[in-house]
């Protein structure tokens, strides 16, 4: 695989990205002067800082590489779930998510997600769990995007007998600038990344379409790929071609729908890290301009990634005979993960400047990790040093004082990311996309339902309601991602040990993701708990009348 | 009838939805209303 990768030129462009990072990392730490300025900046972020940013964050080497590479298994099917990440990931949660996000976290002068859900409910245990649910699944996300950037790299570059250095160096460089340089270095490098990514990835998508004669000539061969003798490969049941959405209900719908895009789409709404972004806007309007930039960046990253994903099978088709999975799952051996890289190494191995093109996707993909692992060990650290950390210091004491203390911070953050590390060799490969649905998943579930209520809330909140929504979206979510679903069940398979099995049920229901289930059960808990305690407050207000 | 090639009425409707919410993004982004009493008040905090 290293034919069209010229190492002088990668490393020229690492080291230059290297000095950039560095500068901008020494920039925020020379802005870091206390905890708050640690965890949420200096609350005069630029509009342009914040859309990238949060594009950068948000959409990682899972959305390029993971699931573009679900997108040339599975098809255009996948561009549903570039529509749910503008839609509700930008449009949904910059509206009505973000500016009272913003105010409410001001007034309750919250500095992180799990602080402003405890002040929202007064709620030691609500803060607390939070921070313990980041703290335990984010670094399973965490390790699956630099595991997942690690991978394309080394194999890519044909470096695979320095994987190990490679893996090093990437944690030490995203560990020493958060740990440092805090969010400001964390917000500026994101946004440096999202340049590079976004440059990278117009490349890509006008190559694509000139290789395939253009727009509509590349859409009509993938359509006919079936016809032409294209196989598909690594599908399921119900599976009716790449330009065509699986049949209803078949477990191809299922894996599709249900985990791809209800799991991601959903679950970015209560994405901690994200969160932050708008606890550290200076105004609704700061918002507002970002939504600009932050959308086109989106559309131009994911659609490119899901499209060129998608037409890449067309690609291999006439050059290689075999469909995408076919040609690098099955005849070259490597995962759904490899599919957009190995495309990108062909499509320009050859072309004038395909070197340097080669070597620029190779840095976005550096770039698209590192934004999200910085943005994920900045939550991590603040959770555990921060959160956790403030409600030990504070036990057993009416009133909670927050810790200002950013050395434990920092400290926590370097623990993390070794452990990060270490969760890079025990997972099992190919799991980049599987992971990021797990882990906004899990969060929407169990969450989603108390923060609507936190925000939207008329008069006082009910602390029990959230609880016990919070309880059942956890419980729930976890029964069924670990004994029913059959992708999640991998991460942990409880259901193998204790009944041989490994999952409980046969059919369809297998492939229904976990959050299709514990959703409604948390909302429904959350309103009837609710409306209970409405009942019985009316009912004893009555009484004492 | 085909969009660009696509002929499945979803695929369309996917691409279609994902420029539509660009467009909205946008236009809520260049729309620069006065800022209200409150805002100003919470700058100044």
């Amino acid at each position: 695989m290293t034919d069209g990768v010229s190492i002088p030129i990668f490393i020229a462009m690492l080291v230059v990205f290297g000095i950039i990072t560095v500068v901008l990392g020494v920039y925020g730490y020379r802005n870091t002067q206390d905890n708050k300025s640690f965890l949420l900046g200096r609350n005069k972020t630029s509009p342009m800082i914040i859309g990238l940013s949060y594009g950068a964050t948000f959409l990682s080497a899972s959305a390029v590489i993971g699931f573009g590479g679900q997108s040339a298994t599975h098809g255009l099917t996948l561009m549903w779930l570039c529509f749910l990440n503008l839609f509700v990931g930008l449009l949904v949660a910059f509206v009505f998510f973000g500016p009272r996000t913003r105010r409410i976290g001001r007034r309750l002068k919250a500095s992180t997600f799990a602080d402003l859900l405890g002040k929202m409910y007064n709620s030691k245990g609500i803060r607390g769990f939070t921070a313990i649910l980041i703290i335990v699944m984010m670094p399973i996300y965490c390790a699956a995007v630099l595991k997942g950037g690690v991978n394309s790299v080394a194999v890519i570059t044909g470096l695979t007998e320095y994987y190990d250095l490679i893996l090093v160096v990437m944690a030490l460089v995203v560990g020493v600038y958060v740990v440092f340089g805090g969010i400001i270095a964390v917000m500026y490098n994101d946004a440096l990344q999202a340049a590079i990514m976004f440059i990278g990835m117009v490349v890509i998508l006008v190559v694509t379409f000139s290789e395939l004669g253009g727009v509509t000539p590349a859409f009509e061969s993938l359509s006919t790929l079936g016809e032409m003798g294209g196989t598909a490969a690594g599908v399921l049941d119900g599976f009716t071609g790449w330009t065509t959405v699986a049949e209803f209900g078949t477990n191809e719908w299922m894996l599709v729908v249900t985990t791809f895009l209800m799991g991601v789409g959903l679950g970015v709404l209560t994405q901690p890290q994200l969160i932050v972004r708008f606890m550290s806007a200076k105004d609704d309007r700061m918002l507002n301009k970002s939504l600009i930039i932050g959308s086109i960046f989106m559309l131009v990253i994911v659609g490119t990634a899901y499209t060129c994903g998608a037409l890449s099978n067309v690609y291999f088709f006439e050059n290689n005979g075999m469909t995408a999975f076919q040609y690098v799952g099955q005849h070259l051996g490597l995962g759904t993960d490899f599919i957009v890289p190995q495309y990108i190494l062909e499509l320009f191995n050859g072309m004038f400047g395909g070197d340097f093109f080669v070597c620029l996707f190779l840095l976005s993909l550096v770039c698209a990790s590192i934004s999200t692992i910085s943005a994920l060990m900045h939550t991590i650290g603040a959770a555990g040093g921060y959160d956790l950390y403030t409600l030990a210091k504070n036990r057993g004491k009416k009133f909670i004082e927050d810790s200002q203390d950013m050395r434990v911070n920092r400290m926590v953050t370097a623990i993390m990311m070794v452990l990060v590390v270490v969760y890079c060799y025990i997972m099992p490969s190919d799991i980049i996309a599987k992971a990021t649905s797990l882990f906004m998943g899990m969060t929407a579930a169990a969450l989603l339902p108390a923060f609507c209520h936190g925000l939207y809330a008329k008069g006082k909140v009910d602390k029990r309601a959230a609880l016990c929504s919070i309880t059942v979206g956890t419980v729930s979510y976890l029964f069924w991602a670990l004994f029913v679903n059959a992708s999640s069940s991998v991460f942990l398979p409880i259901c193998q040990w204790l009944t041989g099995q490994k999952v409980l049920l046969t059919g369809p229901i297998t492939f229904c993701d976990a959050l299709i289930v514990a959703l409604p059960l948390s909302i429904l808990t959350m309103a009837v708990v609710w409306a209970i305690g409405k009942y019985c407050l009316k009912e004893k207000n009555e009484t004492v009348a | 009838m085909s969009f660009f090639g696509l002929t499945d009425p979803y695929i369309v409707a996917s691409y279609i939805g994902c420029f539509l919410s660009v467009i909205i993004c946008c236009a809520i982004g260049f729309k620069l209303k006065p800022l209200t009493d409150d805002e100003e008040g919470e700058e100044n905090d």
